[in-house]
C-alpha cells in the first residue's frame, strides 16, 4: 500500500512538472465524457453516429441528440466550469480551500434573487441571471463582513458557520416563496438540489454569456490572484490594492455562480471539489490552474449527469444529488485536516 | 361520358387517400394516466405512444414508452417517442410547457381540479383527436351515473391524503373532495379562503386543525401502501388530545381508499370510483338505523 500511494505521488508530481501533461489529460477526459453524455441516455447513441444523428435531420436520433441531449450537455459543462472557477476565486479570496459557492450560500443568494425575479418578473427571464448576479454577490459581501473581524485576519471557521447561516436564511426564505408562489415558482425540490433536466438552448443562450465572460476575466486575472494567495501585508508590498482586488475577484466568483445557479439552480460542490482536485496535478499557479479547473469542472459536471439520468432510467435524479455524494465527504476530508 | 367517369373515379379515389390520411390515429404523449386510459378506449382516433408511470416503481408496458415520473417526465423519452399530441396538466406542466413542445409539437394543458373539470378536458381532447362522439358520450354516460349514486342524506366525511408522517385534508378543490359532494358526502374541511402552495386542495392536518372535526367516516388516499398510512391514521386519532374527537365521531370507520382509483384522478372511472365510495359509506348509514 505505501509502495503504491509513493508511486502515486511521483505519478502527480510528474504531472505538477509537465503541465501539459494534466492539460492533455483533462482535455481527454473532457472529451470522453461529453460522447459519453451524448451517447448515453433512453437511446444509445454510439460515438461514431453521434456527429450524423447531430446534422441529419432524417436521422432517426436527431431530435433527441440535436434538440433534447446537446443543450442539456452544452450547458452541464458551462455550468460546471463556472462553478469550478468560482470555486476556484472564492477559495483564493478567502484564502481557504473549504471555500466553495454552495457552502458558503453564495449560491443560495443567487438562487433566492432567481427565484424571485421568477416570481415577481415573469416575463423578465433574461433578467434572472443579472439578478442571480446581484444575489450572489451581496452574499458574498455579506460573507466577508461577518468573517473579517476587525482589523483581524479572516477566520476559516467563521466564514464557514457564516455560510452556513446564510445559506440556511436563504433556503427558507426560497421555500417561503415557491410555497407562496407555487404556479410561478420553479419546483422547488429540484431547484433545492440542483437539475439539468429539461434544459434547453435558450438556456444554454442564458448562460453561455456571462460564463464565458466569467472565465476570460478570471484568467486575464491570474497574475494578480496568485499574488493574492500572500499574506495582505506582502500582497500589499508587492504594489496590489488588496481590498479592491479582492472584491473584483469575488465579483467575478459571484457572477459565474450566479450564471450556474440561473438554470442549474443550487449544484453544490464542484467549486469545493475541483479546485482541490486539480491543485494536485497542477499546483497553486492560476495560469494553469483557472483553466484545468473550468474542463475538469466540466467533465465532473458532465459524468454526474449521465449518471443522474441513466442510473435508474427514465427516471432521473438530479445532478446534485450524485455531486454531493462526491462533494460531502470531499469536504469533510478538508475539515478533518485544516481544523483542530 | 367516358371521360366524366374517368374524373368520377379519380375523384373518388382522392377522396378515399384523404380520408384514410385523416382517419390515421393522432400519436398522443400523455403526462396524465387517466387520459392515457381514455385514449385507449378510441383507438381509430389517437395511439399513446409515450405515458408517465402510475407507480414510480412500474415500467409502463411496451410497447408505449415510458416517460418516468409525472412531475419530471424523461424529455428523452418524450423526443424519441415522437409524438403529434403531448397532454398534460395545466397545474403541473405549465413551467415546462416550451420544453415539452420542442420541436413543434402541439402541447394541450388541461385543467383538472373537480369533476366538472376533468369531464370538460376530455371533451376538449376528444374533439382534438377527432373523438368527439366517443368521448362525449362516454362523458355523458357517467354523469348520468355519478347522479344516479347521490345518497339520501349528506355523511360528514373526512378525506385525509396521507404520506409517511404527515396528513392532509382533501377539501372540494380537489377531484376526490368535488366527487364526494357531488355524491352528498358533507366535507368536514372547507376549503382555505387564501389557497397557498402547489396543491391548493390539500390542508394540512394539525393538531389545531382536527380538534373540531366530527366526521362518521373517514377515507384514506395514499399513492403507495395505504393501509400502512390508515393504520398510521388510526394510530393518530387513538393516541387521543385533539384528535380523539375524528375517532368519537367516526367509531373507527378509517377506510383505506384502492390507490388504482384514487391516488390519482380516474378520468372516465369516476363512476367506478363514485359507486366504491357509496358503497364504503353503508356502515355509516346502517350505523344511522
Amino acid at each position: 500500500m505505501k509502495r503504491w500511494v509513493a508511486r502515486l505521488r511521483i505519478q502527480l508530481q510528474r504531472l505538477r512538472d509537465h503541465p501539459r501533461w494534466s492539460a492533455s489529460l483533462l482535455l481527454a477526459l473532457l472529451v470522453v465524457s461529453f460522447f459519453v453524455s451524448v451517447g448515453s441516455g433512453a437511446v444509445e447513441v454510439g460515438p461514431l453516429d453521434i456527429p450524423r444523428a447531430l446534422l441529419q435531420e432524417e436521422h432517426p436520433d436527431h431530435t433527441v441528440v440535436a434538440d433534447v441531449r446537446m443543450p442539456r450537455v452544452a450547458a452541464g459543462a458551462a455550468v460546471g466550469a463556472a462553478l469550478a472557477v468560482a470555486g476556484v476565486l472564492l477559495q483564493t479570496v478567502v484564502r481557504n480551500p473549504l471555500a466553495d459557492p454552495g457552502i458558503l450560500g453564495v449560491s443560495a443568494g443567487a438562487g433566492l434573487a432567481a427565484v424571485a425575479t421568477l416570481i415577481f418578473a415573469p416575463d423578465r427571464a433574461a433578467w434572472v441571471p443579472f439578478f442571480a448576479f446581484l444575489g450572489a454577490l451581496t452574499t458574498v459581501g455579506l460573507l466577508l463582513a461577518l468573517s473579517w473581524s476587525r482589523g483581524a485576519t479572516l477566520s476559516a471557521l467563521r466564514l464557514v458557520l457564516s455560510g452556513v447561516a446564510v445559506q440556511a436564511i436563504f433556503i427558507a426564505a426560497m421555500a417561503l416563496l415557491t410555497f407562496a408562489f407555487a404556479e410561478r415558482a420553479p419546483a422547488f425540490a429540484a431547484f433545492l438540489v440542483g437539475s439539468l433536466n429539461g434544459l434547453g438552448w435558450q438556456d444554454f443562450a442564458l448562460l453561455a454569456p456571462p460564463t464565458l465572460i466569467g472565465l476570460a476575466a478570471a484568467q486575464a486575472a491570474a497574475r494578480p490572484l496568485d499574488v493574492m494567495l500572500l499574506d495582505d501585508a506582502t500582497a500589499g508590498g508587492l504594489g496590489m490594492s488588496v481590498k479592491p482586488a479582492r472584491l473584483a475577484a469575488s465579483s467575478l466568483s459571484a457572477l459565474l455562480a450566479a450564471a450556474a445557479v440561473s438554470v442549474a439552480g443550487l449544484v453544490g460542490f464542484v467549486g469545493l471539489v475541483v479546485p482541490n482536485a486539480v491543485r494536485v496535478i497542477s499546483g497553486p499557479e492560476h495560469s494553469r490552474l483557472l483553466v484545468r479547473a473550468a474542463l475538469g469542472g466540466a467533465s465532473l459536471v458532465l459524468l454526474a449527469d449521465t449518471v443522474a439520468r441513466t442510473l435508474i432510467a427514465p427516471l432521473e435524479l438530479p445532478v446534485g444529488a450524485i455531486l454531493a455524494l462526491i462533494g460531502g465527504p470531499t469536504f469533510l476530508g478538508i475539515l478533518w485536516k485544516k481544523l483542530p | 361520358m367516358r371521360r366524366l367517369g374517368t374524373l368520377a373515379a379519380a375523384g373518388l379515389l382522392l377522396f378515399s387517400f384523404v380520408s384514410a390520411r385523416a382517419a390515421e390515429p393522432v400519436r398522443v404523449a400523455t403526462l396524465l394516466p387517466w387520459v392515457e386510459d381514455a385514449l385507449r378506449t378510441v383507438p381509430d382516433h389517437a395511439t399513446v405512444v409515450a405515458a408517465v408511470r402510475r407507480d414510480l416503481r412500474q415500467p409502463v408496458p411496451e410497447p408505449t414508452l415510458d416517460l418516468g415520473n409525472p412531475h419530471s417526465p424523461s424529455f428523452e423519452a418524450l423526443a424519441q417517442a415522437r409524438p403529434e399530441l403531448v397532454i398534460g396538466d395545466a397545474a403541473l406542466h405549465a413551467r415546462d410547457a416550451v420544453r415539452l413542445g420542442r420541436g413543434g409539437v402541439e402541447v394541450m394543458l388541461v385543467e383538472t381540479p373537480g369533476v366538472a373539470a376533468t369531464f370538460d378536458a376530455l371533451r376538449q381532447i376528444g374533439a382534438r383527436v377527432g373523438a368527439a362522439d366517443e368521448l362525449d358520450a362516454a362523458v355523458a354516460e357517467a354523469e348520468r351515473e355519478i347522479e344516479r349514486l347521490v345518497v339520501d342524506r349528506p355523511i360528514p366525511v373526512l378525506a385525509v391524503f396521507g404520506a409517511p408522517g404527515r396528513f392532509f385534508a382533501m377539501t372540494d378543490e380537489t377531484w376526490l373532495g368535488d366527487l364526494l359532494a357531488r355524491l352528498g358526502f358533507q366535507n368536514v374541511v372547507e376549503p382555505p379562503e387564501s389557497p397557498l402552495g402547489r396543491y391548493p386542495g390539500l390542508v394540512p392536518l394539525g393538531d389545531e386543525a382536527v380538534a373540531s372535526l366530527r366526521p362518521e367516516l373517514v377515507l384514506v388516499v395514499a399513492h403507495g401502501e395505504p393501509e400502512r398510512i390508515r393504520r398510521a391514521f388510526e394510530e393518530k386519532i387513538a393516541s387521543g388530545g385533539p384528535w380523539k374527537g375524528i375517532r368519537e365521531s367516526s367509531g373507527g370507520r378509517v377506510r383505506a381508499l384502492d390507490p388504482d382509483l384514487f391516488a390519482t384522478n380516474p378520468g372516465l372511472g369516476i363512476p367506478k370510483a363514485a359507486r366504491a365510495l357509496v358503497e364504503g359509506a353503508r356502515p355509516v348509514v346502517e350505523a344511522r338505523r
